[in-house]
């Protein structure tokens, strides 16, 4: 499956390739490849799918197919698809069937997408390597000793190991970018509120967003053309914001081509050698294909990941208060109502999940409200301001997408903190809001893949497909 | 930065989550490094400007979009236990 979705369209518009051909293919491969690599939870029903072929094949034939018309596309499983079981990774959604369709469900329907199957991930998207799902680890395909990254560590190896072209998942702290660089394929965060969130299970609402993954820039935004753009469910959606590139950038600045390295926050203790020169290396191929390259400094920046594990529990805390075993979920019945909450509640979720409620709880408790939580707001107000300062100044910042390759299985899995760590470089983005983008730039010694990941202001994600382009081209 | 045992019974109660004897220890201390990690914000000097936030409130029109009833069916096969079409759960005035 290494064609592109434009590709794929010319041949299903051709007559060389039929669509049931095409599903049948990627039928086959995840048949192969997904008892050891363990990227999905479930394909969809047959009358789904059949459904969606039928749908795809009128489009073709009235004329109005689009590039995703007849395409595959797994979701990560916290996105709903009516009638379909969504288990958000976690024990506690064992047996839970989605009541509705989630408006990016609704979006690639129009489009014309075949909605496949649902990819793993960590228990509600808390983590990085899909080690916290209640279902099983995600193995790496191109290691499958390591990690494939996460939260949405399904959703990158399912393309990565060709079972579909194209995948969605989201991304809170990092939870597409990561398993894309693990994977060594692209993965897109857009600007907070320009996909809607209707219909994806609630991690961080403040910072979630759901993104594209695929094999190449042009094929992240095709999907992300699809996915994008006001929605009223969404009540943080972006409003007076059209999805064609295009005219965006009619209305804003040119590219200048100028891209900023926070050099002292990406030269620190922990970040591996490896990735480290890989970066130098690619940021010496841009600078060479005509980009300038500036130092910058951006204040508060290593206080991102403190903010992140301050906002996010304390939303978490909030957001699964409604997981109480009595509308739906696990139920454990106790003796009476409120011991049901608590026998079903501890049942249903792992550890991870347990920790961050925890923590949420008590950022959020009466005396620590000021010092933890309103004071994480001000640090992510403050850093808002030095990414906008910043980007007066230069049009994309540049870091490494992780400052590590994919870890062993196993390797992180005692110690939360050490975990958070692989997150430094990816956190500040979901704190300020802008959108950014991990590509493949390359791979270890070892034959691990590496990623860069590039930041854009918001709304710029046009910005974010240029240098995206760009890069590509530099191989 | 420190923790006591009382105060991880009090956050689990909060939060409804029961923590196993056998885990409390391995918790108290994830919880501790965890905290004390996100404490180093406390550093930072400064206040929110009100006003300066470009935040605002998003409401609807208070209507019903729906037809009453439509996803009822649905919404209850969800549900672990259902009597006459509501979800029935333990009593709670005894």
């Amino acid at each position: 499956m290494n064609k592109t979705l434009k590709q794929l369209h010319e041949e299903i518009k051709s007559g060389s390739l039929t669509i049931e051909a095409l599903v049948e293919s990627c039928r086959k491969t995840i048949n192969e490849k997904d008892g050891d690599i363990h990227a999905l939870l479930g394909i969809y029903s047959d009358e789904l799918i059949n459904a969606e072929i039928s749908h795809a094949k009128e489009m073709f034939a009235k004329g109005t197919a689009t590039t995703l018309t007849g395409i595959p596309i797994v979701l990560k499983d916290n996105i709903l698809v009516k009638g379909e079981r969504a288990t958000g990774g976690s024990k506690i959604l064992e047996n839970y069937t989605a009541t509705y369709n989630a408006t990016v469900v609704e979006k690639l329907r129009d489009a014309g997408a075949i909605l496949f199957g649902r990819a793993n991930m960590d228990e509600f998207a808390m983590g990085g390597s899909t080690e916290n799902s209640a279902y099983g680890v995600t193995k790496n395909p191109h290691d499958t000793t390591r990690v494939a990254g996460g939260s949405s560590g399904g959703s990158a190896a399912v393309v990565a190991y060709g079972g579909v072209p194209v995948a969605l998942g989201s991304d809170t702290g990092g939870s597409i970018r990561e398993p894309a660089s693990f994977c060594g394929i692209v993965g897109l965060k857009t600007t907070y509120g320009r996909v809607s969130r209707y219909g994806v299970m609630a991690l961080g609402s403040s910072l979630d967003q759901i993104g594209p993954f695929g094999k190449s820039v042009s094929d992240v935004e095709e999907v992300y053309k699809v996915i994008a753009g006001y929605d009223k469910n969404d009540s943080t959606s972006l409003g007076k914001i059209t999805d064609n590139r295009d005219k965006i950038a009619e209305n804003t600045n040119e590219m200048r081509k100028i891209i900023g390295v926070p050099r002292a926050f990406i030269e620190r203790d922990g970040i591996d050698a490896e990735v480290l020169k890989n970066f130098n290396e690619s940021i010496e191929k841009l600078k060479n294909s005509g980009y300038e390259i500036k130092d910058v400094n951006i204040e508060h920046l290593e206080k991102a990941l403190a903010v992140y594990y301050i906002i996010v529990p304390a939303e978490v805390s909030s957001n699964l208060a409604r997981y109480d075993g009595i509308r739906y979920g696990l139920s454990h019945p106790g003796e009476t109502s409120i011991q049901s909450y608590f026998e079903s509640r501890t049942a249903g979720f792992g550890a991870e999940v347990r920790r961050r409620i925890l923590i949420g709880t008590y950022v959020l408790s009466s005396g620590y409200y000021d010092s933890y939580y309103n004071k994480a707001n001000l640090v992510k107000e403050m850093l808002k301001k030095e990414f906008v300062r910043v980007f007066k100044d230069v049009d994309i910042i540049a870091t490494p997408t992780s400052p590590i390759p994919a870890f062993k299985i196993g390797e992180k899995s005692q110690d939360p903190l050490a975990m958070y760590l692989a997150d430094i470089f990816t956190v500040p983005v979901n704190i300020v809001g802008v959108p950014a983008i991990s590509i493949p730039s390359g791979k270890t010694e070892g034959s691990l893949p590496l990623g860069i990941q590039f930041i854009s202001p918001h709304m710029r994600e046009d910005m974010l497909f240029t240098i995206g382009y760009d890069f590509e081209k530099l191989g | 930065m420190s923790l006591t045992e009382q105060d991880l019974d009090n956050l689990s109660n909060l939060a409804r989550i029961t923590i196993a004897p056998e885990e409390k220890q391995k918790m108290l201390v994830d919880l501790q490094s965890i905290l004390g990690y996100v404490s180093e914000i406390n550093s930072v000097e400064g206040a929110i400007l009100r006003g300066e936030e470009d935040v605002f409130n998003v409401v609807r029109e208070d209507i019903i979009t729906r037809e009453t009833g439509s996803n009822t069916d649905a919404i209850l096969a969800n549900a672990p236990k259902v009597k006459n079409g509501f979800v029935e759960v333990e009593q709670v005035l005894k």
